[in-house]
């Protein structure tokens, strides 16, 4: 193609020479162009993203178009003598690498891009050498350099917060004060017991009833916030359908997979009902290398183009957040969004993540969407889940938002700005909660996270030892979160502010607290039901009680409450009354909470791997409609 | 390379700067509460001055120290129904002009409430015509100042039923969730709570939002108004088993109060409930007037406003105590709200007009009590 040519010119050239060559129809040259007059995307992604074209055939052609070879780089041996000293971030940006030295001041280069003299001259001032030019396909240029920066991404991926900060880290668990405060906090109790065990079991129990009385207050504050938004709809049917597709940015798709074979063709379908310009979608599908299973599933499943799989090094540790750092590292979307393996997404949610972030200011670096079961109704377990998730999604997050306090993210169907989440050094692979810690890292780097009101469905744990695995995982995170940003409380307050610090204590360390408090109190209780009252009035007096009561009472029904109005808003109204065996449910986070607590202490960067694909249940509708319930 | 990208949507006003002007308005609107409830706590001074206390403060003025001296095995929380009453007795120091004075504050509240739900909807000058006939009338003066447990069971069942309108017709869940633990609350004044959420229960069906489809969204309803209610009367109950040995105890929790005892039999103590109800309901006029705006405006909630008459009378036939005045106060509250919900300025005239016919009527036949006539001759 010569430097003089218009854009819409070339793009007529490229369509012109497919349709001479029988690829195309002349119908769908006319498409073709329609959808780039209409979007802006160039004409070649369009094609490779409806499948009209194969990429391979159409970077061929256009390196006849624009007289340069084609070259493969799967095929090539690349001269990695070439690449030292170059920054693989502007590498992916600019999408071109040297492959080999073709003399001794002469350089091959690739890349999909146009060979503009400015183009060229850039590469060549940075090379040091002059270039000669070749054409290959985006797909190559990503998988080459996978290839000749294995080292780097896998260092970056799983060091490079650790690097940048190591404060931020969960590498390292606990430091030296953290060691000698808890150290000094157990010999202060032991003495105390030893000393004055009545009045030490007293202060214990006080202590133990105002945390829970708080962290309950607290929720329950959060989730009235979040109820009185029910009237306030922030992201509308009309304030999406009013987006014209030329205004919509590049947005990536990070999708880690790991052990998931079995339910690649539900994802391939479920992200092909996203209602986004296909040729302004980046999919990345994150495969460990060493998971041979789900690498070959996904070959079997034929990808559509739109779906590039980037291969995770193998290394240590083996996380979802390691693999979603090289997804990040390879990410060339303005916008970045993750979905777990089995997820259905909203359709239009992309979209609205745009309109929610348009709205939001530009400290605004991320937004949650909401997440809920499709199956419901399989047994106990995914009933309970269910009401659980309706509560955390529909009433707390928002409720956050509302009150402006750090929002956990919640695992998928987190929307970020990829240059804000590279500012804040991407996710932590030490921390098994990693969503959790970047939403709360966010908030202490002085970045807001908000919520959208659309909701990714996925499928609710339904058998016992897996949920308890799961839910460990997420507990031992949350400790860790607590960990790695109470190092430094004061710095945390003052970025933070006093009010979202509190909110922190009370959210993130209060959740692991009273799971593991549950079942000690439960203890308690029963014993109390059968030994006289005057009989303990010793240890717990009637001002002790009646705190305790208050949170019997009190604290219990209110919690239950709240996740009978989760299920409700919902419209799964026949789950409201489930909600009463929340006590009982409350038992296996209590047992998860004591796993987690465990691990942390001897496998603190463990990954508890969910296991997904378990449900029986097949058909399920797109979108749960409010009043049917799915039983 | 991904670049910082603000999609370009309009952006919505900013939240910091929402909070804080609702923080000052929450301030102001505490702060107009406080000011309403000054000739009232005047009236309770003067009250306590010239020797009259009402028997209701008394008592609870005495199971205040009888759950003071329970010790540490709660053993006085026998005398702890009430609790709410009971709890702001216990802290208040237990003397009944403290009660009076808290009396007067649940008062201000809820008036306050009142009048701001009315301001949205009509003009100032009706809103005042509108207030006369509780504000201008000695024998709200009275119950206004003291009547502790009934008023500040009737803030809440105003907010309950606001709540329960809001939830059922209007669609919105936090309503439930305001309709619910008002309710609760009310619980933790006057048993007769009870009644009102099965009566609101029974009602739901007939005014449910057409959004709550399924054939379960009658029971989810009716779970979600009567949970918080039922914990709490639950719990109550099982704390009185476990601390104080009584099952039930509450149910002495005034005097003369005599549940369940259908005095003139079965028949014939719900014959006297309704004749009592209606004489009630005859004060109102404005409870006709808020009919009759329904029936123009929206006729499918009419049977909403059947709800509190049946209410009222299932309580007084099951022996709860509901005096005259306390009834009187009821239905002019509910009806006040009822027009804050649907009245146009059209319908300002003729409001008003009931309004003070309402208040002549009242002046002229007072709702007395026994209570209220030794107040009256004392006070005013």
């Amino acid at each position: 193609m010569s430097l003089g040519v218009t854009q819409d010119q070339a793009q007529l050239e490229v369509t012109d020479a497919l349709v001479q060559r029988g690829v195309l129809t002349p119908e769908q040259r006319d498409w073709a162009l329609d959808v780039h007059e209409r979007t802006g995307s160039p004409v070649e992604s369009i094609l490779v993203a409806s499948g009209l074209v194969k990429r391979q055939f159409l970077y061929w052609l256009l390196g006849e178009l624009w007289k340069s070879p084609y070259i493969d780089l799967t095929r090539e041996r690349l001269d990695t003598s070439l690449l030292t000293g170059l920054d693989p971030d502007r590498l992916v940006g600019e999408g071109w690498l040297p492959v080999c030295r073709l003399s001794t001041d002469e350089v091959l280069v690739a890349s999909p891009r146009p060979p503009s003299d400015e183009l060229l001259g850039a590469i060549g001032s940075t090379l040091g050498y002059q270039v000669a030019y070749a054409v290959t396909t985006d797909w190559d240029i990503r998988y080459a350099l996978q290839r000749c920066f294995r080292d780097v991404v896998l260092d970056r991926a799983a060091l490079g917060l650790w690097q940048r900060s190591e404060v931020q880290s969960a590498r390292r668990i606990l430091f030296t004060g953290q060691k000698v405060f808890l150290a000094l906090a157990a010999i202060l109790v032991v003495a105390a017991l030893a000393m004055r065990p009545v009045v030490t079991i007293q202060v214990i129990s006080v202590v133990i009833g105002l945390a829970f009385l708080a962290s309950v207050a607290f929720k329950f504050t959060v989730c009235m916030a979040g109820a009185r938004l029910e009237r306030h709809e922030p992201v509308t049917d009309s304030d999406v359908s009013a987006l014209r597709d030329e205004d919509l940015p590049t947005y990536t798709v990070l999708v880690p997979l790991f052990r998931e074979a079995r339910v690649i063709g539900d994802l391939i379908e479920n992200l092909a009902q996203l209602d986004y310009p296909p040729d302004k979608l980046d999919i990345l599908l994150l495969l460990e290398e060493s998971d041979t299973e789900t690498v070959d599933a996904v070959r079997a499943a034929q990808a559509p183009p739109t779906m590039t799989v980037i291969l995770v090094p193998r290394g240590t540790p083996q996380t979802k957040p390691k693999a979603c750092n090289v997804g990040l590292f390879f990410a060339r979307g303005d916008f970045l969004v993750i979905y777990d393996a089995e997820d259905r997404p909203d359709p239009d949610q992309l979209k609205r993540a745009l309109v929610a972030f348009g709205r939001g200011d530009e400290r605004q670096v991320c937004v949650q969407a909401a997440l809920n079961y499709w199956n419901v109704a399989e047994n106990i377990l995914t009933r309970m889940f269910t009401v659980e998730y309706s509560y955390w999604f529909d009433y707390m997050l928002p409720g956050l938002d509302a009150l402006r306090l750090p929002i956990p993210l919640g695992g998928t169907s987190n929307h970020f700005r990829t240059d804000g989440l590279r500012k804040l050094g991407g996710w932590d692979p030490f921390n098994v909660t990693e969503d959790a810690d970047l939403g709360i890292r966010a908030a202490a780097m002085g970045y807001s996270v908000g919520v959208v009101n659309s909701t990714t469905y996925e499928e609710a744990n339904r058998a016992v030892g897996n949920w308890i695995r799961q839910r460990s995982r997420w507990i031992k995170g949350y400790m860790q979160t607590v960990l790695v940003h109470t190092r430094h409380p004061l710095s945390l307050a003052r970025t933070a502010g006093i009010r979202r610090t509190l909110g922190f204590m009370l959210l993130i360390a209060g959740t692991p607290v009273t799971f593991l408090l549950v079942l000690p109190m439960y203890v308690v209780f029963a014993a109390s039901m059968l030994i006289p009252s005057g009989a303990y009035a010793r240890f717990f007096p009637g001002w002790v009680l009646y705190l305790g009561l208050v949170n019997l009472i009190a604290g219990n029904s209110l919690m239950i409450y709240v996740c009978m109005m989760g299920a409700f808003k919902r419209g799964r109204y026949k789950l409201v009354g489930w909600a009463l065996l929340n006590p009982l449910y409350w038992i296996l986070h209590s047992i998860a909470a004591y796993k987690a607590l465990w691990q942390l202490i001897t496998r603190p960067h463990y990954w508890e791997k969910t296991v997904h694909g378990l449900s029986g249940l097949t058909a399920v509708p797109h979108q749960h409609q409010p009043g049917v319930d799915a039983d | 390379m991904a670049s910082a990208v603000s999609p370009p949507f309009p952006t919505s006003t900013s939240p910091a700067s929402t909070r804080t002007s609702g923080r000052r308005r929450a301030w102001r609107h505490r702060g107009a509460d406080l000011l309403i409830a000054l000739p009232l706590a005047a009236l309770a001074v003067w009250a306590q001055h010239r020797g009259f206390s009402d028997p209701g403060l008394r008592l609870l003025e005495q199971r205040a120290s009888l759950a003071r001296t329970g010790g540490a095995d709660l053993s006085g929380l026998r005398y702890g129904y009430p609790p709410l009453p009971t709890l702001v007795a216990v802290v208040s120091g237990g003397s009944t002009l403290s009660l009076s004075i808290a009396t007067c504050v649940c008062t201000g509240i809820m008036l306050g409430y009142v009048a701001r739900r009315l301001l949205q909807r009509v003009s100032a000058v009706t809103t005042v015509a509108l207030l006369l006939p509780i504000c201008a009338v000695p024998v709200m003066w009275y119950a206004g100042s003291q009547l502790f447990a009934p008023v500040a069971s009737l803030a809440f069942l105003a907010v309950a039923l606001d709540g329960f309108v809001r939830f059922t017709a209007h669609g919105e869940t936090e309503g439930g969730f305001v309709a619910g633990l008002a309710l609760a609350m009310c619980l933790c004044c006057d048993p007769g709570a009870l009644v009102y959420g099965l009566v609101m229960c029974a009602f739901a069906p007939l005014i449910r939002h057409s959004r709550y489809r399924g054939e379960h969204s009658v029971m989810a309803i009716d779970t979600v108004l009567l949970f918080p209610i039922a914990a709490v009367a639950v719990g109550w109950l099982f704390l009185e088993w476990k601390f104080a040995g009584t099952f039930p105890g509450s149910l002495d929790y005034e005097a003369g109060a005599r549940l369940l005892a259908f005095p003139s039999g079965v028949a014939d103590t719900m014959a006297a409930a309704i004749r009592s109800a209606g004489t009630s309901l005859i004060h109102v006029p404005l409870y006709a007037a808020a009919a009759v705006i329904f029936y123009l405006l929206r006729p499918a909630a009419m049977a909403g406003l059947l709800l509190p008459v049946c209410a009222v009378i299932v309580v007084l036939w099951l022996g709860f105590v509901y005096g005259p005045p306390v009834a009187y106060l009821l239905f002019t509250i509910l009806a006040l709200i009822t027009i804050s919900e649907t009245a146009s300025r059209r319908f300002e005239p003729a409001l008003a007009a009931v309004a003070l016919g309402q208040l002549a009527l009242v002046l002229a036949w007072p709702p007395a009590s026994p209570y209220f006539s030794e107040w009256f001759r004392l006070v005013i």
